[in-house]
């Protein structure tokens, strides 16, 4: 309805002389006559703007819940609650903050006024935060969570102030952003978080119903994560705590924290102050008690990433003071040891918040460390980096790297005193300029000098990995034991009961206790056979590996029998035919064939009596006899290759498996075979059988030497690493044709019969002795 | 005669295989011997063998390292380390190796330096044929060549030899691997010595003389 300019004013005149006047009314008319003015006119701004505004600049519902939470931070408060309800807990989002809180005036000058933002007339807050956000649109994005937004708000001087928006009202076409009201109201209580265990004075609540979407589990975790990483979690900012209350994922609710972090291999700090070359490291690890504190040049640290060669190195880091927190992580059970938590909590902590991020003001800047953000996460290319050189950590400190997934790092940096690293205006980020080159090496350095420090402290964590492994049968025992502590602990509840309780209700309390007890029993002999089978098994699998890597050292041997066999016998054929026949040389051919027939059937007894039923228990065997049993089997195979082999030592007689023996024994002579063949010359193989006891325990031992090249002392800790091995096709060439298999056999087999094994020189033969020592049982 | 020479550290194979590989020979009539030898120690000891024995192919085994004999330990290097060397020397003579693993990597690596590789299962006549036909190419090529040698030779000592003979002779020394003899670089050098030892004879033949008339 359009009216002539004069209806306009007599409207006006009328509504101002009320004595209760309508300023909406007043406000609609005002603006229908300046739109009659001759020389100055307005834009208009459609009310759908503003929906599509919230929408365009957040990235998801995620993203803008954490806008609001971000708000909060900047508003000095302590704790936020963060509550998402969508299912049977009702249906809201609600945030609510101890901070500042905002007056009547901040509300109707500040909230409302779209794009205005204080955060840039005064970028820190009254506790001195770097507020975060400045283009003054986070609260739109409020839009995208849920039709209706309640906000009550209280600060110290003013009274409890509310307002409501319903942002559905704004998505119709053709009306004035200003045709729509925000409605005010005033609310008799606020339930805000409290300060310092107090009730808090001020605050702001916001709490948003009729949800846009509904929230997965997936959103949840995604949100939790994503609000760890909103505060450091190196605990810098240790009075921002986040509160996460759903519906949706319960394992999610709970305060936004970085427990986590106690289980890292290594903890780096580095500090730059801004000035200068020099660089202070502070470096700490799980093994070696001492903190190591060492202070490195610019230069030093350029060179040690290859990047101070070609130019010309500055005294001073461009990008200004820096402070960087690296901690390493290894994705395995012993590093949540002694800690609270699981290890598929450590892995899905590390598969959500691995990377080095920037802090800046001790908020997080984007892309850079952001597991989901493509570019942004392995920013630093350490990925690559590891592509290009594999090495693992025994190599030794020169080739050893990282890999992105195992670190979790933070650079502090702040707006004031890092001028120079300011935000990229086309992308996400950080303009890429000399001083974020520099912060970049800074941390490439820095990553390499933990790098060294892993290396360095290698041989200390192999140690304590050695001490913690338990043998698969000492494990067992351990379950036995536990089981056994828990029957006894239910029959002590039991007497105890039977003795405190009135007699009438005592069968009562104590009938399930009982059964509890019977079940414990039944359990704890299942559990018994189980092992026990298992246990079986694992000597059979050794068996059948062994078995099958000896006959792929061995098996040329066979094969040249087989061959054989068939020429002379057919050579024998020939000879009888041809004319006059060769009778003589036919004879000698038959002879041939026929030795070597048997030496092919005495390979397929070797491989069928192995795993016999009757070595898979434990008895008294006798060791000697066992060897030579052995011995007697392979030497065909030996002698074929010039090798002569002997054995040594009295008859002694042990309670043991006679697979274990076996599998030990064969493994060993594998290798000493394969060795031998390595050198011309004499070859020979000693076994050496004797008794050995130690301070406590009566024992024994076998040792098996050759004349083979021996071990190079680089090889002697890793031959037992499964996979590792050493064979190659022929002296000269890198192609390993051995399984890597072998050894750990032996070793799992030794270490599970508790006894050792120890690798040398063999001071006659020159070539390597392995000894293995077994406790004696009777 | 021309020979085939079998290399195997086992005597056993050795010995079988060289009484097939004669059996055959024999059903293909053809006249080439067999020589069977235990690896010498050292390579350089084949060019010697190959020369003086008159051989005209190998048979190789693969696994030459394994095997000892009476008075000889193990050698240090398998069939495919040999063959190498003696292509060195001898581009075109025919090689064979006979394995009881064909299929091995190192072997495989090398089969640009073989004829031919042969599985000790199935060595018969068919494998036979082929060593034979081998041998007979490399024969008549050498024989045709040798004589060419034989004719150059001549033509070239008796002063008669063109610019292009003496290349020719080069080329066909090389192929067939004969050291260049110095004499026949420089005739007068040839001649000077020819006439020094005529000296010595006539010298020999007067003390003689000499003697016979005291």
């Amino acid at each position: 309805m359009v009216r002539t300019e004069n209806e306009l004013k007599e409207k006006l005149q009328v509504l101002l002389k009320e004595s209760n006047p309508d300023y909406r009314a007043i406000f609609k008319l005002t603006r229908d006559l300046s739109k009659l003015d001759k020389k100055y006119q307005h834009f208009f701004v459609d009310a759908k703007t503003l929906i599509h505004l919230g929408r365009d600049s957040i990235k998801d519902h995620t993203t803008a819940l954490i806008e609001l939470v971000k708000n909060s931070y900047d508003a000095d408060s302590k704790n936020v609650d963060v509550d998402v309800y969508c299912r049977k807990g009702g249906n809201f989002i609600r945030v609510a903050d101890n901070g500042f809180g905002m007056t009547k005036d901040d509300l109707v000058n500040g909230w409302l006024h779209i794009g205005f933002s204080n955060k840039r007339s005064s970028k820190r807050s009254k506790t001195g935060r770097r507020k975060t956000g400045e283009k003054g649109i986070g609260r739109i994005s409020a839009d995208r969570l849920g039709g209706n937004l309640e906000l009550i708000t209280k600060t110290e001087q003013d009274t409890l102030i509310g307002l409501i928006v319903n942002w559905d009202a704004f998505d119709v076409e053709g009306k004035d952003i200003s045709d729509i009201d925000v409605e005010l109201f005033y609310p008799t209580s606020i339930n805000v978080p409290n300060k310092d265990g107090k009730p808090s004075l001020t605050g702001t609540e916001i709490k948003i119903t009729n949800l846009r979407q509904n929230w997965s589990v997936s959103n949840i975790e995604n949100l939790y994560y994503e609000l760890s990483a909103l505060t450091p979690p190196f605990n810098e900012v240790k009075d921002f705590q986040i509160e996460l209350r759903n519906d949706i994922a319960p394992s999610f609710s709970k305060r936004v924290n970085s427990e986590f972090f106690k289980a890292a291999e290594i903890e780096l700090d580095a500090l730059y102050e801004g000035k200068g070359s020099d660089i202070l490291y502070t470096i700490k690890d799980k093994y070696s008690k001492k903190v190591e504190i060492q202070e490195i040049k610019w230069q030093q640290l350029l060179s040690k990433i290859n990047k101070a060669e070609d130019q010309e190195v500055s005294e001073d880091l461009k990008c200004g003071p820096i402070s960087l927190k690296l901690l390493f992580f290894l994705r395995e059970a012993a590093s949540v040891q002694g800690t609270a938590f699981k290890l598929s909590e450590l892995r899905e902590f590390l598969d959500n918040n691995a990377g080095i991020k920037i802090y800046r003001d001790n908020i997080a800047v984007k892309p850079y460390g952001f597991p989901n953000s493509q570019f942004g996460y392995d920013w630093l290319e350490l990925a690559e980096r590891k592509a290009k050189d594999p090495a693992g950590i025994g190599r030794g400190a020169e080739s050893y790297s990282v890999t992105p997934n195992q670190l979790i790092g933070a650079i502090f940096i702040s707006r004031d005193n890092n001028i120079d690293l300011s935000d990229s205006a086309a992308r996400e980020g950080l303009v890429e300029s000399e001083s974020f080159y520099d912060l970049r090496n800074f941390v490439l350095g820095s990553i390499n000098m933990l790098e060294t420090h892993r290396a360095n402290i290698y041989p200390l964590i192999e140690k304590s990995r050695e001490s913690k492994k338990t043998s698969s049968s000492k494990e067992a025992e351990q379950i036995q034991m536990q089981l056994f502590s828990v029957k006894e602990d239910l029959e002590s509840i039991k007497t105890e009961i039977e003795s405190t309780n009135t007699k009438s209700s005592t069968s009562d309390v104590t009938r399930p206790i009982e059964i509890s007890i019977e079940k414990v029993d039944v359990i704890t002999k299942k559990v018994d056979k189980t092992i026990s089978e298992l246990l079986n098994w694992n000597r059979v699998l050794s068996g059948l590996a062994t078995i099958g890597i000896s006959s792929a050292v061995f098996g040329h041997e066979t094969e040249g029998s087989i061959s054989l066999f068939t020429n002379a016998t057919d050579n024998a054929r020939l000879l009888i035919r041809s004319d006059p026949p060769d009778l003589v040389l036919a004879i000698s051919e038959i002879d041939k064939a026929l030795k070597h027939s048997k030496k092919v059937a005495a390979w397929g007894a070797y491989a069928l009596t192995r795993v016999q039923r009757e070595k898979r228990s434990k008895k008294n065997i006798n060791i000697k006899k066992t060897i030579d049993a052995v011995v007697k089997e392979l030497k065909p195979a030996f002698e074929a290759s010039s090798i002569k082999i002997e054995t040594e030592g009295e008859f002694l007689v042990s309670k043991t498996y006679q697979m274990d023996i076996e599998s030990i024994l064969i493994n060993l002579l594998t290798n000493a075979y394969t060795a031998c063949n390595l050198k011309p010359g004499v070859r020979r193989v000693v076994i050496t059988i004797d008794r050995e006891d130690t301070r406590v325990t009566q024992g024994y031992f076998f040792s098996v030497s050759d004349t083979g090249p021996g071990i190079a002392k680089e090889f002697q800790k890793r031959i037992f690493e499964p996979l590792f091995s050493t064979k190659t096709v022929s002296t000269g060439t890198s192609k390993s044709v051995g399984t890597g298999l072998g050894l750990t056999i032996v070793k799992s087999i030794v270490d599970d019969l508790s006894g050792n094994i120890k690798v040398d020189q063999d001071p006659e033969l020159k070539g390597a002795r392995f000894k293995i020592w077994l406790p004696k049982e009777k | 005669m021309a020979k085939i020479a079998i290399v195997d550290d086992n005597k056993e194979q050795r010995e079988t295989n060289t009484i097939r590989l004669r059996l055959f020979l024999k059903e293909l009539n053809s006249k080439i011997e067999v020589s069977d030898i235990f690896p010498f120690e050292k390579f350089s000891d084949y060019y010697g063998y190959i020369d003086s024995e008159n051989i005209i192919a190998l048979v190789i085994d693969e696994k030459l390292y394994n095997d000892s004999q009476l008075d000889r330990a193990p050698v240090e290097y398998n069939g495919s380390d040999l063959v190498g060397y003696i292509r060195e020397r001898y581009k075109y003579i025919p090689i064979f190796t006979l394995t009881n693993f064909p299929e091995d990597q190192i072997l495989q690596d090398k089969i640009n330096e073989y004829d031919y590789i042969f599985s000790k299962k199935d060595f018969s006549i068919k494998q036979v044929e082929i060593i034979n036909r081998a041998c007979q190419r490399y024969l008549e090529e050498n024989q045709k060549e040798l004589s060419q040698v034989d004719d150059l030779t001549r033509k070239i000592a008796s002063g008669k030899g063109e610019a292009n003979d003496i290349e020719m002779l080069k080329a066909l020394q090389i192929k067939l691997s004969i050291p260049f003899s110095s004499d026949l670089k420089d005739r007068e050098e040839w001649l000077i010595e020819y006439e020094k030892q005529i000296t010595e004879l006539e010298e020999l033949r007067f003390k003689l003389e000499k003697k016979l008339n005291k």
